[in-house]
């Protein structure tokens, strides 16, 4: 389906770089703060936009991209996401999470392919 | 006058007896109240002396006790009390002057000439209290601070500046974080709006 190598932009109260590996139904990231993205996702076959849901496991005592301070036992929330079909084009996708909303722009760097 | 006087020495006689008796009654009031209040005196000299050498003595062991760190909260009372315990010892109070004058200095202070400076206010603070037989330089240098308490003050600093950072930026106008290229910054979209 959308298999590949994405870095996602996302906006909330600061900014965030996320890369992403696309592979099957399976969403796996993380990004310099060490915040991992771990979950599923399909293509709804009347609309074609794709749905799915991520969970998020942020490490202790960091400040997340909503703008909150993971503490001292870090965090892990859950957040379910809707994108269009044409979700590169779109200007970005608003994901709402437990703790406010964010704005992610996705850009796909590459197919997984082979390694060259 | 005088032959009066020689015509009549017992009258002088009885009169001089009465004054010395009067005089005596005077002394054996005024003896007593006198005794007294010279001892209320001494006791009120005595206890206000007693009370100075506490409060020094209250100073001088705290600040040894927080040398390792000098910037507790404890620690900042006790230097900020030092002119007024020690306001009749101006070798002391000459050097808090001297180790005040490291911490206001513009450039960061060299922690060694802190640290030398501190150890010469607890000098003469102990010789002023009256230690300075039993308590020597080498002993004043002698610090123990295990690194773990090192590590989790220094976590604690960290903490306090990250609240700081945050609680500042709150309401500000949000700004790139440094290293964050201001071109980078275009390929992020708009923050989203919190109507949705």
């Amino acid at each position: 389906m959308l298999d590949g190598f994405y870095v996602g932009y996302m906006s909330a109260d600061g900014y965030g770089v996320v890369l992403f590996v696309f592979r099957g139904s399976n969403i796996v990231g993380v990004d310099a703060g060490g915040v991992k993205f771990d979950g599923t996702y399909a293509q709804d076959s009347v609309t074609n936009s794709f749905k799915g849901k991520i969970t998020v496991n942020a490490p202790p005592n960091i400040d997340l991209v909503q703008g909150i301070n993971t503490g001292p036992n870090g965090l892990t929330y859950e957040v379910p996401f809707s994108m269009p079909e044409n979700f590169l084009e779109a200007p970005f996708i608003r994901v709402d999470t437990p703790f406010g909303p964010v704005n992610i722009k996705l850009e796909k760097l590459r197919d997984l392919g082979d390694a060259a | 006058m005088i032959e009066w006087i020689q015509e009549n020495p017992a009258t002088i006689a009885a009169f001089l007896s009465a004054v010395a008796a009067l005089l005596s009654v005077v002394a054996t009031w005024q003896g007593p109240r006198s005794a007294a209040k010279l001892s209320e005196q001494i006791r009120n000299d005595t206890e206000r002396e007693n009370e100075r050498r506490r409060m020094k003595l209250q100073v001088f062991s705290t600040l040894m006790q927080e040398r390792a760190t000098i910037a507790s909260l404890d620690s900042v009372r006790m230097l900020n009390s030092i002119d007024f315990v020690f306001s009749e010892s101006p070798k002391v109070r000459e050097a808090w002057a001297d180790l005040f004058a490291i911490f206001h200095t513009s450039d960061v202070p060299h922690p060694q000439l802190r640290e030398e400076k501190l150890r010469v206010l607890l000098k003469e603070m102990g010789a002023d209290i009256g230690l300075s037989d039993t308590l020597k330089v080498d002993d004043i240098a002698r610090i123990y601070y295990p690194n773990a308490l090192a590590q989790e003050e220094e976590l604690q600093m960290h903490r306090r500046q990250q609240a700081l950072l945050q609680m500042r930026s709150q309401g500000q106008p949000q700004v790139p974080s440094q290293g964050i290229d201001e071109l980078l910054l275009a390929k992020f979209p708009p923050k989203p709006r919190s109507d949705g």
